[in-house]
């Protein structure tokens, strides 16, 4: 406990020098804004309008155009509502409003678009123009319940449904939903059976009294409020489609085609504060042509505080930075990037570029008018590089070596030296230990396969196996070495984890996508079908074990039989199952491509060849390890890459991604980049046009140090080792054994790091912010407070040695801060310890205070 | 003839109940060091329970003999009513005992591990292993040497270095000067009674150092190897890189065997053959994997006393007269009339390409034996052979070089249409019942309903293992009816004058024999007799109401259990050390009786107050 004895102890010096620390430290974290940015004129280049091609049929056919103006900042700016349009024949077509044309008779023509003296021109075509509408149910219904939102995951399109009524999410399977409207009944997920009344959703006799239009128009009583009005074009599109006899009407021979898939145009646009960008949403249908949806579809934004859309599909700046408007339309979705850019900056300065990584995020930047922050000082950058590369605290005799070097070259060979310290290996081995869940219990509970798993994830790392090598083998691992170890929990068969879900892992794991959603359904947000997630389920089907005498030397292979019920339910072997059409799946990869009869003793290397050699790989394993460097990915989560989630600099990723590939998936040559890089290397103190930026890499975003490497830190700066975490109940690790090292993650008990959040590596990561238990364990836990005045310390030490206050607060700032104190710290803090009484005490709390301190907590 | 073994034993149990409480019996649970050089005297601490007092530390062969120095008490009584009484209203010592014994080695002792018993009123103790080697043997320093600094320096190769890990995660560093080239082997091993313990299984770590620093850590050591985690026994061999000081690190996996009874370890350090590091192998006298001590006699004892290798061991020998061995085992006529069949088989080796059921090697008619190697990860060799209508055959796969878990014969025989008859993958439930365990067995047998050609192949069950190592046999034959393994349920017999004692055994019933099976003793001391039983099949399993999920009679004997009772004259005089007896079997089938067997040899102590200069001889 702290403050406990003297003056030196007191609470009023500890808050004190706590006071002094902190406000110190945390002025190193901030800087002095840029001057205000100025604006200047800015010249039109060129326009272009989309779409370039409008053809238009049915019944009232429109199309809505949207014109981009290039600036002479190199930037796209919506013009639409400030151009004149011209039909060249308005007897074929006419715009209404400000941009949408009509078709008005068969024929074709031209629109042209003029601003500023700027041209652009599109073609239009008018067809088989009908009075009466053919109606298709996935189109015209199917989007009316998806723009509404009937059918989310909240509301109809939950797993249950919603008052007794059930819909597809996003009128995934327009098929049912059809049925259930046409029928009534409800949807079970993983059964065809139903025993609830069934109530329909329409009446074909009297179309007016159908509960389809009743409850959204609150004629009766409806829980999800109204959701449009009796004279609304979608209450009279319902109508007329129930008048007509409710047709499901999708295939070709009835008129009406069905969805292949929906653009959004533009995909990736800048807004400048207050702006407004329209969006065009179009569905290119199974007959060829395309259709303008955009009246049709459900917008929302991903983060109402930078941009909001409306109904209509008009994007509307109301604060700073980059999101994504996501698009659902009936069956799909789709996104578009949004960003809003700052004031224009007045003599942008010039920012050199040490490689292609900066050419990307600096080029951005510019775009954004964002400029980056200087270039980090060098204390700044050896405690970054050494604790992201080496999860370890430079020695003050490195620091001070480091920063007197006057050497050009200082930062690339001090990288070059930190790639081949054993540190990297020890700090990398423990963040794959966390990616790859190294940890007792969930790996078949016994030291040995924790060690032995543990063991290859090392040699991997000091050998620098290629990522795609390591990915191969722990995919299709069998046999009782090493990465079959994962799997053992898995195949002991009376563990409740399908094979499904040690699918979805390695997916989420190596592709960095989420597949669960297509557990039950196909993906509402992505490309994933269910088809595709119990086809990939199907390479585990397999997968068991055999156990040996001891049982704890259980060998996994693949048994083409399959694997065996738990809990005695049948002497069968359990087969994959598809939920829905109760067939057994064979294993299939996505492509269609089916697993070969001779590769059936090995599936899972058949797949771990497919996964590695797809291009989502190399994408998630660097958006992976950028995220490691810079506090999030470019697709951030860094494991939910999908469409409707997209990068914030895909040609970087791309870039990245492609780097690596030719690389031979060297992790250390992507570290090696990426921390050379300027833009890795930029100091964390904001200027002021980046202060709010946090997704464009502006400034280096400072970050919480892992609870193992916080806890290293301190052991480091104390010079006592912690001792709690080495004693459990199935094993006790050599004494001096760092937390980064532990290998018995489940069960190494450290309660500073489980207030600190480490991810106990059972389910996916999770890190929490601060929290009262652990300003409460910085006052009165033992990691804090029985280290400080440990005898052997490195307190006592200092003490014992003679050295003088001047150089054990030096000494103590380059270990905690790699920095030397300021003048002013310093000299504050000697007159706090000539005026103690007690300098041992005084010396502990400074120490306390130094470790207590964000600058101390953080990488920054 | 089964009411008068039935009286006896009724007798014996009576007697039993009426006798005092008798003190309990000795448990060795570890010793110190492991063994010593051939020729040398060494002083043994041995720590053990109920060992007061001790009669003799009883080595089965005379080429060691042990004298006890002392014996002490260790540590506090553990709780009472925990154990058995001594006699009625007194409390025995349950507390842990150290003797400290002298040790002479025989110059001329047979290398390798010689096992040993503490004999107390009490009764014979289990076992414990004390290995003889050739090279010098010496113990670690008193001080601490967990760091490269206070390393203990090996200065003599090759040697064997006993040690000890008392301390929770403790390591005990070793120091070396290793040549530029030079393959070194080094071996750890852990004997003790308690290990494995449970759900405990001590796996000692072995890894190899250099001082070379890092820029955060000039102190620093650089770990240059480690043994696979997964071993039991591990033997690391390294190939130094360069002249100079290297530096070996023993510890155990989990760190905590010092909270057990620290048995403490055997470091041999050897310099590898003139095959490098392959000759790094195990010492001879340690099984290459670790089982169950299931019959701990049986697991422990060299092969001289185990009464017959146990059938289904991948690592027995199926030579020539295999077959004829099984038979013998049986009755003569017997045999012949049920099983037909010749006794010699030819053997065929694979021939590449043969992974497809259509590239087997034709093999013709059974016995036979297949012979072939699995040369490469996902290897299969196939071959085709021919049975009658309603042919019993037998499937016996014997791994000489690798065993499982290192590689893991996968059988399968499928007929002309290509679907699987049989294999040899078992599945039994798991203890709990509410789990299924796979088993890959060494003996599968199987009944085929049509006669014709079939194919059987063979494999790793992974695709990822393979090599010149992984060699097998596979005899294919008819079914031989015989008596198999009979396994004494406790590893001594005790017996006090004037009273009763009791044997009891399983008996295996291999292949379809359906007689009896005569059991009796003999080579018994004087003043002990012995009466014969006759055990016969008795089918019962603990899972009957378990829902089947392969006819287990393919991979399990039926089993049938027999108990023997002994007598001792009320003069028979108590025996300072045990005594050997002979077990022996006989089957029994149709009124015929086949002819006698050994089963084995078991150490029986006839109890009573042993003189007092006999123990002081001991002494």
């Amino acid at each position: 406990m702290r403050f406990t004895s003297g003056f030196g102890g007191s609470p009023t010096v500890m808050l004190l020098l706590l006071a002094v620390v902190l406000s110190l430290s945390a002025a190193s974290l901030q800087g002095e804004p840029l001057r205000p940015a100025g604006s200047h004129a800015l010249t039109l280049v060129s326009v272009e309008m989309f779409p370039e091609k409008v053809d238009l049929r049915g019944v009232e056919p429109s199309q809505r155009f949207v014109v981009l103006g290039t600036f002479s900042d190199g930037l796209q700016r919506d013009v639409t509502s400030r151009s004149s349009f011209d039909v060249e024949n308005d007897e074929v077509a006419k715009i209404e409003g400000t941009s949408r044309i009509v078709g008005v008779s068969q024929g074709e023509t031209r629109v042209r678009v003029e601003i500023e003296g700027h041209f652009a021109e599109a073609s239009v075509r008018v067809q088989d123009l009908v009075r009466e509408k053919t109606y298709s149910f996935s189109r015209d219904i199917g989007s009316i319940l998806t723009k509404h939102g009937c059918n989310s995951s909240d509301c109809h399109g939950g797993v249950k449904g919603q008052g007794g009524f059930k819909l597809s999410q996003n009128t995934l399977y327009p098929e049912d939903d059809y049925k259930w409207i046409l029928e009534g009944g409800t949807f079970h997920v993983l059964t065809d059976k139903s025993d609830d009344p069934k109530v329909p959703r329409i009446d074909l006799k009297e179309p007016e009294k159908s509960l389809l239009l009743m409850k959204p128009t609150m004629a009766v009583a409806h829980g999800g409020g109204p959701k449009f009005a009796q004279d609304s074009p979608d209450y009279r599109t319902i109508l007329g489609w129930i008048q007509a006899g409710a047709p499901f009407g999708d295939a070709a021979d009835q008129g009406s085609a069905g969805v292949d898939g929906v653009e959004v145009f533009p995909r990736k646009f800048v807004l400048e504060p207050g702006g407004t960008q329209q969006l065009v949403v179009m569905a290119h249908l199974s007959d060829g042509r395309s259709e303008d949806i955009s009246d049709q579809v459900l917008y929302s934004s991903i983060n109402p505080a930078i941009v909001n859309v409306g109904n209509d599909g008009t994007v509307k700046a109301v604060g700073k930075g980059e999101t994504a408007i996501m698009i659902r339309a009936a069956g799909h979705a789709v996104s578009a990037l949004a960003g809003v850019i700052t004031d224009l900056v007045p003599n942008y300065p010039a920012v050199s570029e040490n490689n292609y990584i900066d050419e990307y995020v600096f080029g951005k930047l510019r775009r954004f008018n964002i400029v980056p922050s200087d270039l980090s000082s060098d204390a700044e950058f050896l405690r970054r590089v050494c604790l992201d590369l080496a999860g370890t605290l430079p020695p003050p005799n490195r620091v001070r070596e480091f920063l007197a070097s006057t050497d050009p070259q200082k930062r690339e060979k001090l990288i070059e030296t930190l790639l081949d310290s054993p540190e990297y290996v020890d700090y990398w081995t423990f963040r794959f230990s966390q990616l790859f869940r190294v940890g007792r219990l969930v790996n078949g509970g016994t030291t040995e396969f924790n060690a032995a798993y543990w063991e290859w994830i090392r040699d991997g790392v000091l050998d620098g196996k290629p990522y795609d090598q390591m990915a191969r083998e722990r995919i299709s691992a069998q046999g009782w070495d090493g990465p079959s170890r994962h799997f053992t929990r898995f195949a002991t068969e009376n563990d409740p984890t399908g094979p499904q879900e040690v699918m979805g892992e390695q997916i989420r794991l190596f592709m960095g996508r989420r597949l669960d959603c297509a557990q039950c359904h196909n993906h509402p947000f992505d490309s994933w079908s269910q088809d595709q997630f119990w086809g990939l389920t199907a390479f585990f089907g397999s997968l068991v074990q055999v156990g040996w005498s001891d049982e704890t030397d259980m060998v996994i292979f693949d048994n083409p039989a399959g694997r065996d019920y738990a809990w005695g339910q049948s002497e069968d072997v359990a087969k994959v199952i598809h939920p829905r059409t109760k067939k057994e799946v064979n294993a299939t990869l996505p492509d269609g491509t089916p697993l070969p009869p001779e590769r059936k003793f090995d599936p899972r290397m058949a797949l771990a060849e497919w996964i590695t050699g797809h291009p989502h790989f190399a994408e998630a394993a660097v958006n992976r390890i950028w995220s490691y460097f810079f506090g999030r990915g470019i697709v951030d989560p860094v494991d939910d890459f999908r469409s409707t989630n997209p990068p914030s600099h895909p040609d970087l990723l791309a870039a990245l991604a492609d780097d690596f590939r030719n690389q031979g998936h060297d992790l250390k040559k992507l570290i090696r980049t990426i921390v050379r890089s300027r833009a890795y290397q930029l100091t964390s103190v904001p200027n002021e046009t980046n202060r709010h930026d946090t997704t464009n890499y502006s400034h280096f975003q400072p970050r919480p140090l892992d609870a193992e490497l916080f806890l290293d830190a301190i052991s480091f700066v104390t010079g006592v080792t912690d001792e709690e975490y080495l004693d459990t109940t199935r094993g006790h690790e050599p004494v001096g054994t760092r937390a980064m090292n532990l290998k018995n993650w489940s069960i190494d008990h450290s309660m500073f790091m489980e207030v600190h959040g480490r991810y106990d590596r059972a389910g996916k990561p999770s890190r929490t912010g601060p929290t009262l238990l652990q300003a409460l364990h910085s006052f009165s836990g033992r990691t804090y407070n029985e280290k400080l005045g440990r005898e052997g310390g490195r307190l006592d030490r200092f003490l014992r040695s003679g050295r003088s206050n001047r150089e054990i607060v030096e000494e103590l700032y380059l270990l905690a801060f790699t920095r030397f104190p300021s003048q002013d710290e310093l000299d504050r803090l000697l007159r706090l310890l000539e005026e103690s009484p007690s300098r041992k005490t005084t010396l502990e709390d400074l120490t306390w205070a130094l470790i207590s301190s964000r600058e101390f907590a953080y990488n920054h | 003839m089964r009411t008068i073994p039935a009286l006896l034993i009724l007798a014996v149990l009576s007697v039993q109940l009426e006798a005092a409480d008798p003190p309990a019996r000795p448990k060795l649970i570890s010793l110190y060091p492991l063994g010593g050089q051939a020729g040398e005297t060494v002083e043994v601490e041995l720590v053990g329970k109920f060992l007061d007092p001790l009669q003799v530390a009883w080595f089965y062969y005379d080429q060691l003999e042990a004298e006890v120095l002392k014996l002490e008490r260790t540590g506090e009584a553990e709780k009472e009513g925990a154990g058995q009484e001594e006699g009625a209203g007194t409390r025995h010592y349950q507390g842990k005992y150290r003797a400290f014994l002298k040790v002479r080695i025989a110059p001329d002792a047979d290398l390798g591990a010689h096992y040993f018993r503490a004999v107390t009123p009490g009764g014979i103790s289990n076992p414990l292993r004390f290995r003889v080697t050739s090279e010098p043997n010496v113990r670690e320093i008193d001080a601490r040497h967990n760091e490269l600094d206070t390393a203990q320096p090996i200065d003599s190769i090759p040697s064997v270095v006993h040690g000890r890990l008392p301390e929770l995660g403790e390591v005990d560093f070793y120091a070396l000067q290793a040549t530029r080239h030079q393959v070194l082997c080094f071996q750890v091993d852990f004997f003790s009674s308690t290990a494995p313990l449970g759900l405990w299984t001590f796996r000692p770590k072995l890894s190899i150092h250099e001082r070379k620093g890092s820029w955060f850590d000039p102190g620093r050591d650089n770990r240059l190897v480690i043994n696979d985690p997964m071993q039991h026994r591990p033997t690391l061999a390294y190939k130094f890189p360069r002249d100079g000081e290297f530096f070996l690190a023993v510890a155990e996996v989990s760190g905590k065997i010092g909270m057990f009874e620290n048995p403490g370890y055997q470091l041999r350090v050897f310099p590898a053959g003139s095959s490098g590091e392959e000759s790094c192998a195990f010492v001879p006298d340690q099984p290459a994997h670790d089982g169950p001590l299931k019959w701990t006699w049986a697991g422990e004892a060299p092969q001289s006393l185990v009464p017959m290798v146990s059938e289904r061991d991948f690592a027995r020998k199926i030579e020539a007269d295999w077959i004829e061995n099984l038979r013998a085992r049986s009755v003569r006529e017997d045999s012949s009339e049920e099983s037909g069949g010749g006794v010699s088989f030819e053997s065929f080796a694979e021939q590449e390409p043969n992974d497809r059921l259509g590239q087997a090697l034709e093999v013709g008619a059974i016995p036979a034996a297949l012979e072939g190697t699995i040369g490469e990860p996902g290897d299969i060799d196939t071959f085709k052979f021919k049975v009658a209508d309603g042919a019993l055959v037998a499937f016996e796969i014997e791994t000489p070089l690798k065993r499982p878990s290192f590689f893991v014969p996968w059988m399968k025989v499928t007929n002309a249409d290509g679907e699987e008859v049989v294999e040899n993958l078992n599945k039994v439930w798991g203890r709990s019942g509410n789990f299924v365990v796979k088993y890959l067995e060494a003996k599968t047998t199987y009944s085929f309903e049509k006669g014709g050609e079939y194919t059987v192949q063979v494999r790793d069950i992974t695709s990822r293992k393979g090599g010149s190592d992984f060699r097998y046999r596979l005899l294919v034959r008819d079914q031989v009816p015989h008596v198999g393994a009979i396994r004494p349920e406790e590893d001594h017999v005790r017996i006090t004058p004037g009273q009763a004692s009791t044997l009891e055994l399983s008996v295996d019933l291999e292949e379809g024999f359906h007689g009896d099976v005569l059991l009796s003793v003999e080579n018994l001391p004087p003043g002990v007799k012995a009466f014969p039983v006759v055990a016969r099949p008795k089918q019962a399993r603990s899972t009957e109401d378990l829902p089947p999920l392969r006819d287990q009679k393919r991979f399990r004997p039926a089993t049938q259990r027999a108990m023997i009772a002994l007598m001792a004259d009320p003069g028979a005089a108590p025996s300072r050390r045990p005594w050997l007896i002979d077990l022996t079997a006989r089957p029994i089938k149709g009124g015929e009786m086949g002819e006698a067997f050994a089963i084995g040899t078991l150490p029986l102590l006839v109890d009573g107050k042993v003189k007092k200069q006999q123990l002081a001889a001991n002494r």
